[in-house]
């Protein structure tokens, strides 16, 4: 029994618990500072916010219902939003807008099977507005974040490479091949139910006077998807005798030939598949750069109405809108910052009070010290 | 092991015929402890594993992930996790049972000296079998259960050391029978013929029946006894011997060693399982939650219908089964509910800590260089809760050092320091019972009192009446005393030391003893052994003047029951004992009898049939003892102090002050016990004690009562405490007074159990579980608290004088009892706090996360805060706890792990996880959140929202922690950084791996970091989260 190396335990800090460290302990002395310094902090910033986004200017226009409009519609209240940082330079008309068939998209490129209509919508914008201006459209009642719908896409496809139609099938179902088992490309729902009304640029009617010629800003569909999903996507290598368009895009792409072969590096592709996380979301579309600003007076946008959104139970919008910082209009978040900030100073105010005149309860009310374990002992 | 089913029929065993001990077949001698061999690895493993809820339902949760379709996650979230805790579990199920095999393997491959006819030839332990003699050399351990044959030593006599066994390091004697302890050379082995009619295997440690028949010299077949002083057992060691003949009756997995090393009850802990319970509370949640969901889902797929049109839902799908689907397919979404790593974790926390109570000097004993050891690390927060301690209190309480004080021979009584106030009064004649005399005096009176004979007689019972073995240091030449209990020790080496009647050696059938310095020899005719149900030992010798007597000793009440009517001295002795015991004192009665030669020899008839019985020898042996022990003559009284140890009463103080109960269990006599019980301040002078002593059950019934009404009617303020007598308490264990006494046991601050046995210790301990869900713990240290210590939640060990038995089938071993205030206040207090915060934030954090991003959320981002939580949080100081041990208290209330603090924790939860999605919903509605014009989409916010939630839980996790050492440093803000440091690069480097996966963070990372929107919302909204719990702390 007799053992020669003694089992005494090495007497370290780590093995004997006692490690350098630091105790904070929630006082009031420590607790109010903190709630007062992030009242100071973020109630000015949320300030800031709050005002950046309000010099955010927006126009939000329902055109759902154009395609009836067979004469000039004015809008109800409710279709509408105007929000410009001042709003009494010029009278604000209530947008309008009519619809006409046409033979042809915007592109010139044929409508198959059969005309659809083109929605005109006049709107007013009372001040100048400086560039960069949006274009967006706005889905509303559309879950693009449904489990089935996110998963139906095929990475390998978008990406270039071949896919036979079983793999087709087993990542895109239930839009992955068509009736002759050809693939469909770009398959799968999300590319199916792509948004593919078209806009126009905009154009502003008579400026300045009666008989000056309209003038027209012209939008950039460029670089409205992410730098990095640009380069991501490229065109398929198979041939397009094999692959077959989504069901849906049927007005535009009959079927495939060398020709016509649809390139999912397009940005308004790029930007659809950017799936939303909310049922109602905004797309972008386009974009004004400049460089003059868009003058105030009435202005005119045409729309090819070719989705059929009242069929999925939603309204699409157009939405024109400059951005902040923080990106578009949203108050959200100045106004949490500033409510934060009020309810840490407020809660400071009462905590210091409470300490003030009853300073013991305060603290140590989950503590552990050993004024509670007294205190134990009497329970 | 024990599936086979043994006759009652005795094993017959051929000495030196192998080959009719081949056609029995019996067990080959190679062991295997361990759990696993390659083949049942597999199946043991997992059907271990699975029968665990958690694992069985994560299996189930992977199993749905397979099914094409339904699964909103990849298919293998769950099932790669799974597989990684439970190959870490494997390997560490292997590498620990690795090294039982190597040492299996290196135990079989042992060498040993087999008889092969001729001579000795080595063979490997695990070829030893049934039946062949082998040659064991000192210090050799011995390879399988044998029967001693013959020795170096005269008369078959050897010396074995048996700690691996029970501990106990003191030797022990075995001798051979005398018919074959002459063959002492390999020639004349070859000519022992023999049959041993053994029992079967059994897993008795300290019996052994069976008999050797050997033809004597006219070659007819003589049965000679055999017992547990002719049998080694495996496991033990050969000393001060140079070698022994034995042959072999027991092998391998039949050795009463290993059929001893049953497995321990496996005891879970009360964390354990009620973090079982609260799992089952979550699945529950998630099914409910997932049939909510999938009721909400198939409304809205109703509602909406053909609006649904752009996500297609094939017609042909059958509602029904749809609605099934679902319910799986939200079971996969939410299984993270339930947290798959946490009782992995659980496992290294607790290891860790087991590891700390291993390494803390503050209960590391110098003296015998012990460190606290832990043995089962899952019971460590358990001793954060203790209600009850059971303590034993010889060897647990006091030091187990025996010191002969004090003796009280035919109405006197001696000590070695005399008390002053009881001086001898020369008025009351020559000869005061009442006062006290020094042993100098008894020396005197020895010589010149009228009683000097009875004062010899008690001497020589002193020196004679024992099983102790002399063994001679050769260093200094001294002789050291080897008992198997310290009693008889200290009365032999009082004896020897202080009146001269020393004694020197034994050999099988005498005692070599000198009284003042002049030789005498004893023969040793018979020895009836003590064991705990007789409480006493007898010696039947013969003196050099050749008269027969028998010497008995033992507890006072068996003595004074066997004492011849109107025996002189009785009262006086009867008395004195009261006396010693007030004292604190241990004591002893010794009484004898002259046995005519006549009387001897109808006895030894008896005796040796006894002895030799196969079936209920001890039973037979007691009942022959019993004829020779009466009518004896009352010689004394011994009293043996065995100090308190270091800080005991302090220990006792202050568990009472942490509200914990303590209940001392003892053999020792009421007035031992309640003194002890003063001395270390267990009993107080305010406490008035209920004492119940009853000799029947009525009575007993009616103390009880008695007892209880007066309790019942007591003020509450003034402490109680209860003394009951093993007698009593075996009346008050039946089950129609097991309920009285329960209620008036826990209303008393201290409860002395005294002469109880150890099964009645194991008993008291049962009955306070059965009736109350408090944790109880036991500490003990001799084999006889073992029943107790596995009885209670939670068994500690002392490792003291008495052998290691104790502290092997405990939980934790420490070698002190007052390291029991640090190991409960100190290390069980944070064990418990540390393990419940770690559980909650655990399943707090669990909820609160977002299934869909990753399932390595759990393993890579917030393990280790709940890590260092767990391994480095103190709540409070060591210092504090130890001063203040009210807060104790808390963990037996069990303040920080209980269903409301759970369903708390839950709440909280809830609350963020609503306040992150809501913020975030309206912080991103309309999903521009560039300059740039461009939108986030369904992947940038997710992102978002989950560093906001990962930065949630690690603030929370932050405000949690008491204590920040620098790996709490490491853990907190850490696990933040490997997030910053994880998302580049599944972001850059996942999408050029082969598998596909990752793709949807492709191009996220200058998408987030990039956008200030992504910082206002980390910052904001853990703020606003937490802002609850930082005011409310």
């Amino acid at each position: 029994m007799s053992e020669l190396k003694s089992r005494k335990p090495a007497n370290t800090a780590f093995k004997q618990q006692r490690l350098k460290a630091w105790q904070p302990l929630l006082t009031p002395k420590t607790v109010l500072p903190t709630l007062f310094a992030a009242g100071i902090i973020l109630a000015p910033l949320g300030g800031l916010f709050l005002y950046e986004s309000e010099t955010v200017n927006e126009i939000v226009i329902d055109y759902t219902h154009c395609d009836s409009a067979t004469s000039l519609t004015t809008l109800g209240d409710n279709l509408y939003s105007y929000k410009f940082t001042s709003d009494n330079t010029t009278t604000i008309y209530a947008p309008q807008y009519v619809a006409n068939s046409t033979q042809t998209f915007m592109d010139n490129s044929t409508i198959y099977g059969g005309p659809i209509n083109r929605c005109t919508i006049q709107f007013s914008i009372p001040i100048e507005l400086k560039p960069p201006i949006f274009v967006y459209y706005k889905l509303t009642n559309f879950y693009q974040n449904h489990r089935k719908y996110v998963k139906s896409l095929d990475q390998s496809q978008l990406a270039g490479d071949n896919v036979t139609p079983s793999q087709a099938q087993a990542s895109c179902n239930p839009v992955g091949v068509d009736a002759n088992n050809n693939v469909i490309y770009p398959c799968g729902l999300i590319a199916n139910s792509m948004f593919n009304d078209s806009f126009s640029n905009l154009t502003i009617l008579n400026p300045g006077g009666v008989n000056v010629d309209n003038q027209v800003y012209f939008l950039n569909e460029k670089g409205i998807a992410w730098g990095s999903d640009v380069t991501r996507y490229k065109k398929t290598s198979m041939p397009p005798s094999s692959l077959t368009p989504p069901p849906n895009w049927i007005k535009r792409y009959p079927n495939y030939t060398e020709a016509n072969l649809f390139d999912p590096s397009n940005e308004h592709f790029l930007v659809w598949m950017r799936t939303s996380w909310y049922p109602t979301f905004r797309k972008l579309y386009s974009r004004y750069d400049g460089p003059a600003p868009l003058s105030a007076g009435i202005y005119n946008i045409q729309v090819d109405l070719n989705y059929n959104i009242a069929a999925y139970g939603g309204t699409k919008s157009l939405v024109i809108t400059g951005t902040s910082f923080l990106g578009d209009r949203n108050a959200f978040m100045g106004l949490a910052y500033i409510i934060m900030g009020c309810v840490c100073a407020f809660l400071g105010v009462v905590f210091l009070g409470w300490h003030f005149f009853r300073p013991r309860k305060l603290g140590d009310h989950d503590k552990l010290t050993w004024n509670q374990a007294h205190t134990m002992k009497q329970h | 092991m024990g599936k086979r089913s043994y006759s009652d029929a005795p094993r017959l065993i051929y000495i030196n015929d192998a080959q009719r001990n081949q056609e029995q077949q019996f067990l080959h001698n190679g062991v295997s402890t361990a759990k696993y061999n390659i083949a049942s690895f597999l199946p043991i493993f997992l059907y271990v594993e699975f029968s665990k809820a958690a694992n069985l339902f994560f299996l189930f949760i992977s199993g749905i992930q397979q099914i094409p379709n339904i699964s909103p996650t990849s298919r293998y979230t769950t099932l790669v996790p799974l597989v990684i805790v439970l190959v870490i579990t494997a390997i560490k199920e292997i590498l620990e049972d690795y090294g039982v095999h190597k040492s299996d393997r290196e135990l079989n491959a042992r060498k040993c000296k087999i008889y092969n006819g001729q001579q000795f030839e080595e063979r490997r332990w695990r070829d030893v079998q049934v039946g062949d003699i082998c040659r064991i050399e000192n210090g050799e351990f011995f390879p399988a259960d044998l029967v001693l044959l013959s020795s170096s030593e005269p008369e078959g006599l050897c010396y074995i050391e048996t700690s691996n066994l029970d501990g106990e390091v003191n030797l022990k004697i075995k001798q051979a029978l005398p018919e074959t302890a002459k063959l002492v050379s390999p020639s004349s082995l070859a000519g022992l013929r023999g049959v041993i009619h053994s029992e079967q295997p059994n897993n008795r440690l300290y019996n052994y029946d069976g008999t050797m028949s050997l033809p004597d010299d006219k070659g007819v077949s003589k049965d000679h006894p055999l017992d547990p002083s002719k049998v080694l057992l495996r496991g033990a060691q050969l000393r001060n011997t140079s070698w022994i003949y034995a042959t072999v009756v027991f092998t391998g997995h039949e050795t009463k060693l290993m059929l001893n090393s049953s497995k321990k009850p496996t005891k879970s802990s009360n964390v354990t399982r009620i973090t079982n319970r609260n799992i089952l509370y979550l699945f529950t949640m998630l099914v409910i939650m997932s049939v909510l969901c999938s009721v909400g889902n198939l409304i809205f797929t109703n509602k909406a219908g053909q609006q649904l049109d752009y996500i297609q839902t094939p017609a042909s799908v059958n509602k029904a089964s749809e609605f099934g689907l679902n319910i799986l397919t939200f079971m996969i979404l939410f299984n993270s509910f339930i947290p798959i790593s946490l009782m992995v974790t659980m496992e290294i926390v607790k290891f860790v800590q087991s590891t700390m109570i291993d390494n803390d000097l503050d209960i590391y004993y110098d003296k015998t260089d012990t460190p606290a050891v832990a043995r089962s690390s899952s019971l460590i927060e358990e001793l954060g809760q203790v209600e009850y301690v059971f303590s034993d209190k010889t060897g647990t309480l006091t030091c187990n050092q025996m010191e002969f004080q004090e003796c009280s021979i035919a109405g006197l009584t001696y000590a070695h320091h005399p008390d002053p106030d009881r001086q001898p009064n020369p008025q009351n004649g020559a000869y005061d019972p009442r006062a006290q005399y020094s042993f100098q005096q008894l020396e005197q009176h020895r010589q010149d009192s009228p009683q000097a004979n009875i004062i010899h007689e008690f001497l020589t019972a002193l020196m004679t009446c024992h099983t102790v073995i002399p063994e001679h240091d050769k260093e200094t030449n001294e002789i050291v005393y080897q008992a198997s209990s310290p009693d008889e020790a200290a009365l032999v080496k009082g004896a020897s030391h202080t009146f001269n009647y020393h004694f020197y050696a034994r050999r099988p059938h005498s005692i070599s003893c000198t009284i003042h310095g002049q030789d005498h020899a004893y023969d040793i005719l018979n020895v009836c052994e003590f064991n705990s149900t007789r409480k006493r030992m007898s010696v039947v010798l013969r003196d050099s003047q050749g008269k027969i007597k028998v010497y008995c000793k033992g507890a006072d009440s068996v003595i004074l029951e066997r004492l011849a009517a109107h025996s002189l001295y009785a009262n006086e002795t009867l008395a004195h004992l009261e006396d010693f015991a007030s004292e604190g004192l241990r004591t002893l009665c010794y009484a004898m009898r002259e046995i005519s030669e006549k009387e001897y020899d109808q006895w030894n008839r008896v005796y040796e049939k006894a002895s030799t019985t196969l079936t209920n020898r001890a039973q037979a042996l007691d009942d022959a003892a019993e004829m020779i022990e009466k009518d004896m003559a009352l010689i004394g009284a011994t009293a043996i102090e065995d100090k308190l140890q270091d800080g005991v009463p302090d220990t006792i103080h202050t568990l009472h002050e942490a509200g914990i109960k303590v209940w001392v269990l003892t053999g020792d006599r009421q007035e031992t016990a309640i003194n002890i019980g003063y001395s270390c301040k267990l009993l107080t002078e305010e406490m008035e004690l209920l004492v119940c002593s009853t000799d029947d059950h009525d009575t007993a019934r009616q103390t009880l009562e008695k007892h209880l009404a007066l309790i019942q009617n007591h003020p509450k303020h003034e402490p109680l405490a209860f003394i009951i007598d093993g007698k009593a308490l075996t009346f008050a264990l039946e089950k129609d007074l097991e309920r009285l006494f329960y209620d008036i046991a826990v209303q008393c601050k201290a409860v002395i159990c005294c002469r109880v046995s150890p099964l009645q210790k194991a008993l008291v301990v049962k009955l306070v579980k059965k009736f109350t869900k408090s944790i109880l713990l036991a500490i003990g240290d001799g084999a006889n608290d073992v029943s107790m210590i596995q009885a209670a939640h939670v068994g500690i060990g002392i490792s003291g004088v008495e052998g290691l038995q104790a502290a092997r089938s405990a939980d934790f071993a420490i070698s002190q009892f007052r390291f029991l205030k640090k190991l409960l206040l100190v290390h069980g207090a944070w064990a418990y706090q540390r393990l419940s915060k770690m559980i909650f934030y655990y399943f707090y954090k669990n909820t609160l996360y977002e299934s869909w991003t990753m399932s390595c959320f759990n393993v890579f981002f917030t393990i280790l805060p709940p890590l260092a939580i767990g391994i480095f949080d103190q709540f409070t100081s060591a210092r504090l706890l130890a001063k203040y041990p009210q807060m104790y208290m808390l963990g037996q209330s069990n303040e920080f792990f209980n269903q409301s603090r759970f369903w708390g924790w839950i709440l909280n939860a809830v609350y963020h996880s609503a306040i992150l999605y809501f913020v975030g919903m309206a912080a991103f509605m309309n999903d521009e959140v560039f300059a740039k014009g461009w939108g986030g989409g369904q992947w940038w916010v997710g992102t978002s929202i989950f560093s906001a939630t990962l930065a949630t839980i690690l603030w929370k996790g932050a405000l949690i922690t008491d204590i920040w050492t620098k790996w709490t440093w490491i853990a907190i803000p850490g696990s933040m950084v490997i997030w910053f440091v994880f998302l580049p690069l599944v972001s850059y480097v996942g999408p050029l791996l082969p598998w596909g996966i990752f793709l949807e963070y492709v191009g996220i990372v200058p998408a987030l970091w990039g956008n200030i929107n992504y910082w206002l919302f980390f910052i904001l909204v853990p703020l606003v989260c937490i802002l609850r719990d930082y005011l409310w702390k």
